[in-house]
């Protein structure tokens, strides 16, 4: 049988011609996710977190939307397409404004910031512990990831059978991690998309025989809460976490755009 | 048919001119002509091979024209992250919500239980 072999290179020619790079000289499509392209005029957002650990129990009342005292004066969804809180398994309240009594201690807060007591940091020696206040500066859109923990092993005691008592240590951790992604909202305001907030706590202890004390074997127990909010540049926002026991924690936001203060 | 017809045909048919083929014999040229690249014979398994890239490069080439299929590798850049070690060691673990975060503020620690009897 006879082939034409002209034919055959011709269409090899073409073949290269057209898988050549000039053929491949079209725009990118947007990427899913990808948030808007930095420009050069693009700036960066500082991002201050303060957590804070309160020893103590909250002077507001709960309501049906939270706290007696707390307020959320600032729509968070804003501009945010299908916002919502997406996951709640234990009340985390978002405010703005405050004027409660936390451990004792009362604190006010509004958009010119928080006092405690009248003071820019809770009292020293109080049962309201700072136990963390990272910063973080972050160029849009890009993510960021927070990790707190303690360096202590988790303490407990355990009953001998000749009635003595051991303490013993947990390597098992606990502490919390706040993960998202910083973009610049449509309406002006800092998206913190799929913010992120893994909480690992020990909510119980099992109790020990004869022994009224509160320092068994703990019960560990992971909780997530997972939101996109829109924060207004240079605005304080509060965030109450229910501890499930005794106290709870207290979370402090603030974004700057262009990192001014 | 007609007479003239009919004449033709009875007319008998010479013979083939054996002085002619030899003539036409002897002006062939001495060295064969070299087939043309255009009549080359290629083997069936050959023709098939170049078919099938041909039309794997020709899919190619479509898909790219087209720019269905365009590879285009995104790397997001990493994430900013802070790791925060709080020292516990004094203040008792943060995130104990019993009451022992209140019974237990340092790592390590001796203890000694006295057991009364109530009056």
């Amino acid at each position: 049988m006879t082939r034409k072999v002209v034919p055959i290179v011709c269409m090899a020619v073409l073949a290269v011609v057209s898988t050549s790079p000039a053929a491949d000289s079209g725009a990118a499509p947007p990427l899913p996710h990808a948030g808007p392209a930095i420009s050069s005029t693009a700036g960066q957002v500082l991002i201050q977190f303060s957590l804070y650990r309160v020893h103590g129990d909250i002077g507001g009342e709960p309501t049906t939307t939270g706290l007696r005292g707390f307020s959320l004066t600032d729509n968070l969804w804003e501009g945010i397409e299908g916002g919502k809180v997406e996951a709640i398994q234990e009340p985390f309240v978002f405010f703005v404004l405050s004027n409660v009594r936390v451990a004792g201690v009362l604190l006010r807060a509004n958009e010119n910031g928080w006092t405690w007591d009248g003071q820019d940091r809770p009292p020293s020696g109080g049962k309201i512990e700072t136990i963390a206040a990272p910063k973080l500066m972050v160029l849009p859109p890009n993510s960021f990831v927070i990790e707190i923990s303690p360096n202590e092993p988790v303490q407990y005691f355990e009953k001998r059978p000749d009635g003595t008592f051991e303490l013993k240590s947990l390597q098992e951790k606990t502490g919390l991690s706040l993960t998202g992604t910083v973009e610049k909202g449509a309406t002006g305001r800092i998206v913190l998309r799929d913010l992120t907030l893994r909480f690992r706590s020990i909510r119980k202890r099992k109790p020990i025989e004869g022994v009224g004390l509160d320092v068994g074997e703990p019960i560990f127990e992971k909780r997530e809460f997972k939101t996109t909010i829109a924060v207004k540049s240079g605005r304080e926002y509060g965030m109450l976490i229910a501890g499930g026991g005794y106290g709870s924690l207290i979370l402090r936001l603030r974004a700057d755009l262009n990192g001014s203060e | 048919m007609d007479d003239f017809e009919s004449k033709l045909k009875r007319l008998p048919l010479r013979a083939p001119s054996q002085q002619l083929d030899a003539r036409v014999a002897a002006q062939r040229p001495e060295r064969p002509i070299q087939p043309s690249p255009v009549t080359w014979r290629v083997p069936v398994w050959l023709a098939a091979a170049a078919a099938v890239v041909m039309a794997l490069m020709g899919f190619a080439a479509g898909t790219a024209w087209r720019g269905e299929r365009r590879v285009v590798e995104y790397r997001p850049s990493s994430p900013v992250t802070i790791q925060v070690i709080h020292d516990s060691s004094a203040t008792g673990n943060p995130f104990d919500f019993t009451r022992a975060s209140d019974i237990f503020p340092a790592g390590k620690m001796e203890a000694t239980i006295h057991t009364s009897k109530g009056a």
